[in-house]
């Protein structure tokens, strides 16, 4: 991937807004820290990129290299480079985690991958991600603790090189020693030139993986852009500083609750 | 006992009496073109225990029933009944079972178990455990479920590079597979999965 680029996105699901009306090019090599309050479009944003079914892309385009993104699949961005972690990977019983990434790795290589080069390069993804590969024999996700998820979708990235990659709150419920592992890894694959972005709350994940841009979302928009201090300076502040500074109006157009209520201007984020 | 049905038709008929402190185990799959009916009974003395567990495919316009009939007839006795099955077509899958416990059968533990994923808007299926009590302090309890594919598992599968056809494959297979993994005779596994592969669900 050269160029991401998201002109005038607006999408929504279940007959709800989400995204509105939003703008953001990345270029290869991109670290970019994407921040907002909560319930205002950051994971939805991953999701219609990455081809989720649940979300109606209502107006605006997406390209890769001159390439529309939005009429592809799922599987299809994926084997095009793409890959997110999930905010909340899901549990699929029935299926053997070894059995679904050695499927994942094999559609994106003319030739099946060997069973001792797969052998190597789980155990060695294993290793990295601090779990115990005894794992693989186990159902996708089915029991894993919310730590062991988050490293179990580093895992699968490592597994599957992807050079686009979007992580949603990858270092929610990790601990310091696991978060330094994640954190090598990412930097490690930056240094590769694969593309990042990366919703987190916390500046923990930024000061280790330093990005080199920032934006804020804000009712469904990026707001604001700027270098790796925004990132800081959200994470230490919060947002009101938008509201002062920039004018920017935090209270979203349309409460779920009752979309016939009028606009509040207020600087509650929820 | 292990069964495989491949080639099945019609109706089918396994019966048991378990005998005091004896076990039966009873693994069934069933991947039958065709329209089928088994019945199962079984007859539980004291202290004696069965686990009975089937997977069914049923493809096209086949219309299948499995009818679990598992009578705790002694104390003590136990019982786990285990039904999963895709409905792919047209056709009907019905999973039936009963429990019943006698009065004087106390201390029974007995459980039916039964899902059915549909395959097709046209797919008609019907999941229907009755548990009969005649004993006081016996446990008994029953799960049922019908449903379609998980639409967020068939997403992340495919963010992860597999087609929709191959993941909805995969989480079909993956549904019957504990009752493939519980057949004693490995061969009789071996040949369970072979056949399921080549399914083309
Ligand atoms: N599939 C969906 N159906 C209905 N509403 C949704 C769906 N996904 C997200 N939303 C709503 O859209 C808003 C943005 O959600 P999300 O993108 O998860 O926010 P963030 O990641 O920024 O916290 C929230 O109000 C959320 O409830
Ligand atoms: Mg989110």
């Amino acid at each position: 991937m050269e160029k991401l680029i998201v002109s005038n996105l607006s999408a929504e699901a279940d007959g709800k807004k989400i995204l509105n009306d939003l703008n953001l090019t990345l270029s290869k090599g991109d670290c970019m820290a994407l921040l907002g309050p909560n319930g205002h479009g950051k994971s939805t944003l991953f999701n219609v990129l990455m081809g989720s079914p649940e979300y109606t892309v209502t107006s605006g385009s997406v390209t890769m290299d001159g390439e529309d993104l939005l009429a592809l699949t799922a599987d299809q961005r994926s084997r095009k480079g793409m890959f997110m972690a999930f905010q909340n990977p899901p549990d699929i019983p029935g299926i053997v985690a070894s059995d679904f990434f050695r499927a994942s790795v094999n559609v994106r290589r003319g030739e099946p991958v060997s069973a001792y080069d797969f052998y190597k390069l789980t155990e060695e993804a294993y290793r990295k991600v601090g779990l115990n590969s005894d794992m693989a024999s186990r159902h996708l996700n089915e029991g894993f603790s919310g730590g062991e998820k988050k490293r179990d979708e580093v895992l699968q990235m490592l597994l599957l090189e992807p050079d686009l990659v979007f992580l949603d709150e990858i270092d929610s419920g990790l601990d310091v020693d696991a978060l330094s592992q994640i954190a090598s890894i990412i930097n490690e694959m930056r240094a590769k030139g694969t593309t990042f972005v990366m919703i987190s709350h916390y500046d923990r994940l930024y000061n280790i993986v330093p990005p080199n841009r920032t934006a804020v979302m804000v009712d469904g928009s990026i707001v604001l852009e700027g270098d790796a201090s925004l990132a800081k300076r959200v994470s230490a502040e919060g947002y009101s500083f938008l509201h002062s500074e920039y004018g920017i109006n935090l209270a979203k157009k349309r409460p779920i609750a009752d979309p016939k209520a009028p606009d509040i201007l207020s600087l509650g984020v929820d | 006992m292990d069964v495989l049905m491949s080639r099945s038709a019609g109706r089918t008929e396994i019966a048991y009496d378990v005998d005091e402190g004896r076990e039966v185990v009873l693994t069934l799959m069933d991947l039958s073109p065709s329209d089928l009916d088994v019945a199962v009974r079984i007859n539980l003395a004291r202290g004696s225990r069965a686990v009975v567990r089937i997977a069914s495919v049923c493809t096209g316009k086949s219309s299948k029933v499995f009818d679990v009939n598992v009578r705790h007839e002694g104390a003590d006795s136990y019982s786990r009944a285990d039904m999963a099955g895709i409905n792919q077509g047209s056709g009907e899958l019905r999973f039936l079972g009963t429990s019943y416990i006698a009065n004087g059968a106390r201390g029974s533990d007995t459980r039916q178990d039964g899902r059915v994923t549909n395959l097709s808007p046209d797919s008609k299926s019907e999941v229907s455990p009755v548990l009969l009590i005649n004993d006081n302090d016996v446990k008994a309890s029953h799960g049922a479920a019908l449903g379609a594919y998980d639409p967020e598992a068939i997403y992340y599968m495919m963010s992860r590079g597999l087609t929709e056809d191959e993941s909805k494959r995969l989480i079909t297979i993956g549904s019957l597979m504990p009752v493939v993994d519980s057949f004693a005779d490995r061969s009789l596994a071996e040949e369970a999965k072979r056949l399921l592969g080549g399914i083309g669900l």
